[in-house]
C-alpha cells in the first residue's frame, strides 16, 4: 500500500489536502467498477447504469477526499457496493423467465446447456444462485480483481474468512457449471 | 472430470461510447455542496476525536453530566504513538463511511475556508499568531505555498445508537455503551492554523502549526474509559487497552496510530519538546517497488501543535523542526 493510504495520512488528513487527479482516477477505476457490477448484476445495461450512478455520487462528493489512492479505491468501492445494495433493495427479487428456466436446467443437466449459452451468460445466471454476500465477494475478486486482503479491508471480514467464502462460492459454481 | 467454470467470462472493457458519455456528463456536473455536517469539518472533528482516543466515545461517558458543566481538554498536549497491527480494527474503518454514519450528529457552528497568503507575515496577520519558519532548509528546498485556515467550531451530539452501529461495523460487540449520555454535547474548536509547503525536487514537505484545538466535554465523565474505547477502535486487545488507558493522562494526550506499514516510530525531542516520529516506505502501487520514504513528525510546544509530513530525509525534517523561529 502506498504511504498515502496509511493511517498517519488518514488520521492527520488535515496536514495534506492534495487534489485528486480525476482523469487518472476515472481511467483506472472505470473498468474495475464496471466489471464489479457485471459480476454483481450480470447484464451490461445494469452495469452501465450502476457504474454511472457510482461515479456521479463520487464526483459530487469529490471535495471530501484527498489524493489518497488506497483509501480512495476503498471509498469508491464502498459507494459501488452501497449502490448495488440500493439497486437490489429497490427491485423485486425476480429472475427473468428465460434465466429462471436456465437455472432450472442447469441444476438438472448442466452439460446440455453448455452448448447453448456462452460462458458469460452461463456465469451470469449461475451467479444469481449464490447468496448476496458470496456474489459481492465474487464481484470484488473476479470483477474488480481485488486481492483477498483488499476485499477484507473493504468488507470488514477477515482475510481468511474472505478466502473461505470465496472458496465455497467457487466450489458451488464448479458443481453447477 | 467436470469442466472448470470460466470465472473471467464476464470481465470486459466498458463500451468506449458509454465511457466517454459518462466522462462528459461528469464534467458538466458541478461539485455537490457537501452538507456541512458531512464535510471536512465533520471529518476533522471525527479525526481529532479518534486520534485523541476520545473519538466516538464522546457519546458514551459513564455519567450524565450537567449541561452547563464542561471539562476543557488539551490545554497542553503530548503525542503518544500506538502501533496498529495488520488486520486490526482501525484498518476496517477504511471501508466505513464515518462522516455519513455520524455526520448528522456533528453540527458546524463556525466554518472559515483557508486562504492562500503571500508571506509568513501575512499568514501571521491572518491567523492571529506569529508564524514560525525554519531557519534551516535542506539544500535545494524552496517554500512553495503558505495557507492560513480560519477558526472552525463543531458541536458533537451523543447518539448511542449510532455508536453501537459503528462498533458493530468494527466488530467490537463486546464494548458496553452506557445509555445515560445520549443527547449530551461536546464542542471542538479548531483555531486558525497555518500550512507551509516546501519542495526539494520531487520531494515534498507540508508543515502545519497552530494553537492546540480546544475540546469541551461534559464534566464528570470517565476519560480513561473513553480512552479505552478509543484504543479498542484502534485495534488494541481489551486487556491492553484497559491497562494503557489507566496510565495515560487523557486531558493532555493525543494518541497517534502507527500503521503496520510503518517501519519505524519513536519518541523524539524537537528542541526540548517531546514529539513522535513515524517513518515508512513509499511503495509504488503498480510495480510494488519502493520509491522512497515518508515520515511524519508531530510535537507540541507553548500551547501550539506542529506537524510535518514529508518525503524528505527524516534528518532534514528534524533539522527544519529544530530551527523554527
Amino acid at each position: 500500500m502506498a504511504a498515502e493510504g496509511t493511517m498517519p495520512a488518514r488520521v492527520m488528513g488535515w496536514i495534506s489536502r492534495e487534489p485528486v487527479d480525476w482523469d487518472a482516477v476515472y481511467a483506472e477505476h472505470l473498468p474495475r467498477i464496471y466489471n464489479f457490477f457485471r459480476y454483481r448484476c450480470g447484464n451490461v445495461a445494469d452495469a452501465e447504469d450502476l457504474t454511472s450512478t457510482t461515479f456521479e455520487k463520487a464526483w459530487r462528493g469529490r471535495d471530501r477526499y484527498r489524493r489518497d489512492k488506497g483509501a480512495f479505491s476503498t471509498w469508491l468501492f464502498t459507494i459501488a457496493r452501497n449502490t448495488a445494495v440500493d439497486h437490489y433493495r429497490a427491485r423485486a427479487p425476480v429472475v427473468p423467465l428465460d434465466e429462471a428456466a436456465l437455472v432450472a436446467t442447469l441444476a438438472a443437466t448442466p452439460e446440455d446447456t453448455t452448448a447453448t449459452r456462452s460462458d458469460a451468460a452461463r456465469l451470469a445466471v449461475l451467479l444469481r444462485t449464490l447468496s448476496d454476500r458470496e456474489r459481492d465477494l465474487i464481484a470484488l475478486k473476479y470483477g474488480a480483481e481485488m486481492s483477498n486482503r483488499d476485499i477484507a479491508g473493504a468488507t470488514g471480514l477477515t482475510e481468511s474468512n474472505v478466502g473461505t467464502i470465496l472458496h465455497r462460492a467457487v466450489q458451488a459454481l464448479r458443481e453447477r457449471w | 472430470m467436470a469442466p472448470e467454470p470460466n470465472l473471467d467470462a464476464l470481465r470486459g472493457t466498458p463500451d468506449s461510447e458509454f465511457a466517454e458519455r459518462l466522462r462528459v456528463r461528469l464534467r458538466q456536473q458541478p461539485m455537490g455542496r457537501t452538507r456541512p455536517a458531512r464535510g471536512m469539518l465533520a471529518k476533522l472533528a471525527a479525526g481529532v476525536a479518534v486520534a485523541a482516543g476520545i473519538g466516538f466515545a464522546l457519546t458514551i461517558p459513564t455519567v450524565r453530566a450537567k449541561a452547563n458543566s464542561f471539562l476543557a481538554l488539551f490545554r497542553e498536549v503530548s503525542f503518544v504513538a500506538v502501533p496498529v497491527g495488520p488486520g486490526q480494527v482501525l484498518e476496517r474503518t477504511a471501508g466505513i463511511d464515518i462522516p455519513n454514519l455520524i455526520g448528522d450528529r456533528v453540527q458546524v457552528i463556525e466554518q472559515n475556508a483557508p486562504v492562500a497568503v503571500v508571506s509568513p507575515d501575512a499568514a501571521s496577520a491572518s491567523a492571529g499568531f506569529r508564524v514560525e519558519m525554519p531557519r534551516v532548509l535542506p539544500e535545494g528546498t524552496v517554500l512553495t505555498q503558505i495557507t492560513a485556515s480560519g477558526r472552525n467550531v463543531v458541536r458533537v451530539t451523543a447518539d448511542t445508537t449510532r455508536l453501537r452501529q459503528l462498533l458493530d461495523a468494527l466488530g467490537l460487540r463486546d464494548v458496553e455503551i452506557p445509555e445515560a449520555i445520549d443527547g449530551e454535547t461536546a464542542m471542538i474548536t479548531v483555531k486558525p492554523m497555518v500550512r507551509t509547503e516546501f519542495a526539494q525536487g520531487d520531494r515534498r514537505a507540508v508543515m502545519m502549526q497552530g494553537p492546540i484545538p480546544e475540546v469541551l466535554m461534559p464534566a464528570g465523565i470517565d476519560l480513561a474509559q473513553l480512552g479505552e474505547i478509543g484504543l479498542r477502535m484502534m485495534g488494541l486487545p481489551a486487556p491492553e487497552a484497559r491497562e494503557f488507558a489507566k496510565k495515560v493522562d487523557w486531558k493532555t494526550t493525543l494518541v497517534v496510530p502507527v500503521p503496520p506499514t510503518a517501519t519505524r516510530f519513536r519518541q523524539v525531542l524537537v528542541g526540548s519538546s517531546p514529539g513522535v516520529a513515524i517513518e515508512g516506505p513509499i511503495i509504488d502501487p503498480e510495480t510494488k517497488v519502493e520509491r522512497g520514504n515518508w515520515n511524519l513528525l508531530l510535537w507540541s510546544n507553548g500551547g501550539r501543535v506542529y506537524g510535518i509530513r514529508s518525503t524528505l530525509r527524516f534528518n532534514d525534517v528534524l533539522a527544519m523542526a529544530n530551527s523554527l523561529q
